[in-house]
């Protein structure tokens, strides 16, 4: 088992790896909410007093942190040990001789601190709270120039963008019926995947029709939908653009780890200054998380393309443009749709964090019930409701990557 | 004709369509309902019938039934705090020893449990933040407060920063190469010049825990869900439910079955980070070609 099987699937138990990392790294500061101490911490106590800049900085090293792990753990499972090399006593223990001399001149470095900074902080020891560098000011002169420049403009923006799209979209998922909705979600499982996706996905559904929330649902439905359409078209458009070329990739893929873990918080409250307590601050937020998935899926799926069909394109004297139309687009689409699998999924958990900006969706619900205390039921009920949406969609989009893929010939 | 059986599947589509906008507007929002705040809630007149259901009051809700369901579901929530309670408060009481009073003592075994499960979490949070920052809380674990008092010397003393750099810089460098050794440098040199040096590893130092832990916990499940098809059975609706559930609703059942604090957030960041790593361990597995494992079984058999 371990030494067979678990080798021959590492590619994808590192990829697993990868995603416990950014997840814990993405709980550090909901986790903040029932009493952990660190960064998280800090950036809610910097949020709580309008201090951008403070809680960008704090937001910065989790994701550094997070990042800088998750290639450390990558490098140590792909390390290739060089069982044949006949190393003297120095090459093997290199590391660990650089190591101790390290912490030798670490602590006489902290120990003539002790005497070179007298105020007492000594900064070659540990560097305190509030007393490092700090561009703070910076960034929150910044946001305050940009409230003054555009905020006439972007109210006019805002208000159109409310009227004109969001309510009458809200309006119109509140008008749908029950029972017409199950019609179509029952129908829509029948014709991708058959009577038992039919059940599956109705059963679901079925389950939030009867909870007290369904209102509730179709709002947060509404807000994930609006929020999936725009970051869908912002991702495809920029994993494409950035796959041109190889370096504007690597770069790309490491924006998105960035924005992964860094805390959504901290970009919550400038958006809330600029667009108000709406619905577009929480679709703004929503986006910007939302995007994250969408480009990195469609990076992949262009990768996933084999090279040989690509040279075969431009053997028989195709265009970019409609290599990229006719050859690529096709046949990355399964690995695309698994993307937006994601990409709703990440909507979601945003529409739901976006009841701190003060929604009426099932978040708002959730919110509440964190503070109740008997809400431990109505929490987990509430979770369910949202997760049953999400599985809608993921189950729905599965079975047809799955066809599709049979069809292509690529399983 | 020839286009219906051509594209089979684009019909089915229109008709569902049509079927569903017919409903739309065949059913009505009915009088009872309005609209509130421009066109943001809906509500109902209170003047309708009300039976009970399970101990809870239901609305009933007779003539809209196609335009809104009665939520018959209204009883689990309440249902769900009352087992909580009862699973954390009554259920099985046994006899535990206590040290501190140095008698026994009679605890429901899931609070006890929980309890021991959350100093396990305390004290290995408590070490690598003290090796890292310096205290005095896990040498109190092995002694006692008294002993300290008694010996001020006894104290771990926190690793200045630049050695905790050094060090990550000399373990990029030794995993990776020059990169990412230069990339731990910068990431270590940010984090204290900028004064954050203490809450990162104070935050470093429940993830450095609940990272490894989910490791393991979703490697071992992943295992076990590959070896039978029975655990897989099992596990892999809730898997899907918990990796869609947003994390916020996994809190409150957080807090009342290990209270506040660091060891809670390790649970929390736990349950989220299980599920992903074991559907990947999984996939991983189930993606083996049939042959290796054959040589696999061979190899075991010599």
């Amino acid at each position: 088992m371990f030494k067979v099987l678990i080798p021959t699937a590492r590619r994808d138990i590192l990829i697993g790896v990868n995603q416990v990392i950014m997840v814990c790294f993405s709980m550090a500061v909901i986790s903040a909410f029932i009493g952990a101490k660190g960064l998280g911490f800090n950036l809610l106590l910097a949020l709580n007093q309008l201090n951008i800049g403070l809680a960008l900085e704090a937001g910065l090293c989790i994701s550094l942190i997070a990042i800088l792990l998750d290639k450390l753990s990558l490098a140590w499972a792909n390390k290739q040990i060089d069982y044949f090399g006949n190393l003297t006593f120095f090459e093997q223990h290199k590391n660990s001789i650089f190591f101790g001399g390290a912490v030798l001149i670490g602590i006489i470095l902290a120990f003539v601190g002790s005497f070179f900074f007298k105020e007492g902080f000594n900064y070659l020891y540990e560097i305190p709270h509030n007393k490092g560098i700090s561009t703070a000011d910076f960034w929150n002169r910044g946001v305050d120039w940009v409230w003054d420049t555009f905020f006439q403009t972007l109210k006019i923006f805002n208000t159109w963008l409310i009227t004109e799209v969001l309510q009458p979209m809200r309006a119109l998922y509140l008008r749908m019926p029950a029972v017409a909705t199950l019609v179509l979600v029952i129908g829509a499982g029948y014709i991708i995947g058959g009577i038992r996706s039919a059940l599956v996905v109705g059963g679901l559904t079925l389950f939030i029709a009867l909870s007290p929330w369904w209102d509730r649902a179709l709002v947060t439905t509404y807000m994930a939908t609006f929020g999936v359409i725009i970051s869908c078209i912002i991702g495809f458009t920029v994993g494409t653009l950035c796959f041109q070329n190889k370096y504007t990739t690597n770069f790309m893929l490491g924006v998105c780890d960035i924005f992964q873990t860094f805390p959504s918080f901290v970009y919550l409250i400038p958006v809330m200054m600029l667009f108000g307590v709406t619905d577009t601050s929480v679709l703004i937020a929503v986006i910007v998380y939302a995007t994250i998935p969408a480009t990195r899926y469609t990076i992949e799926g262009l990768r996933s393309v084999p090279a040989s069909l690509h040279d075969a394109g431009s053997m028989s004297g195709v265009t970019k443009l409609q290599r990229l139309m006719r050859i690529e687009f096709p046949l990355a689409f399964p690995h695309m749709m698994l993307g937006l699998n994601q990409t709703i999924v990440f909507a979601l958990f945003m529409v739901i964090i976006g009841a701190f900006i003060g929604t009426e969706d099932l978040g708002q619900y959730i919110l509440k019930a964190l503070s109740d205390k008997k809400g431990a039921g109505i929490g987990l009920t509430l979770g369910v409701c949202v997760a049953f949406i999400g599985l809608v969609f993921d189950h729905l989009i599965r079975t047809w990557v799955d066809q599709r893929k049979k069809h292509l010939g690529i399983s | 004709m020839e286009i219906l059986k051509k594209y089979p599947k684009l019909f089915q589509w229109l008709f569902l369509l049509i079927v569903f906008f017919s409903l739309c507007f065949a059913i009505d929002v009915p009088e009872t309902y309005k609209f509130i705040r421009g066109q943001a809630e809906f509500i109902k007149d209170p003047n309708q019938s009300t039976y009970t259901f399970f101990g809870a009051e239901v609305r009933y809700y007779a003539f809209d039934v196609f335009w809104r369901l009665p939520p018959l579901l209204g009883w689990l929530p309440i249902w769900i705090n009352d087992s909580l309670f009862f699973l954390m408060n009554e259920w099985m009481p046994m006899e535990f020893w206590n040290e501190n009073t140095q008698s026994y003592k009679t605890r429901p075994l899931v609070l006890q449990l929980t309890r021991n499960i959350t100093a396990f979490m305390t004290f290995l949070i408590e070490l690598i933040r003290e090796v890292i920052l310096g205290g005095v809380q896990t040498v109190v674990a092995f002694t006692s407060w008294d002993w300290i008092g008694a010996n001020p010397w006894a104290k771990l003393p926190g690793l200045p920063w630049t050695i905790v750099a050094a060090g990550a810089v000399i373990l990029g460098y030794n995993l990776s190469g020059k990169g990412l050794a230069i990339f731990a440098g910068i990431v270590m040199v940010y984090i204290s010049i900028f004064g954050q040096w203490k809450p990162s590893m104070q935050t470093l130092s429940f993830i450095l825990v609940a990272a490894p832990l989910s490791f393991i916990f979703g490697l071992g499940l992943g295992i076990a869900a590959f070896k039978s098809k029975r655990v897989e059975k099992a596990l892999y609706p809730i898997l899907l439910v918990m990796q869609t559930m947003p994390q916020y609703a996994v809190l409150v059942p957080a807090i009342v079955l290990f209270g506040v604090g660091d060891h809670a957030a390790v649970i929390i960041t736990m349950v989220v980070a299980v599920p992903p790593m074991i559907l990947l361990t999984l996939l991983g597995l189930r993606g083996i070609p049939p042959e290796v494992i054959e040589a696999g079984k061979n190899e075991w058999m010599h």
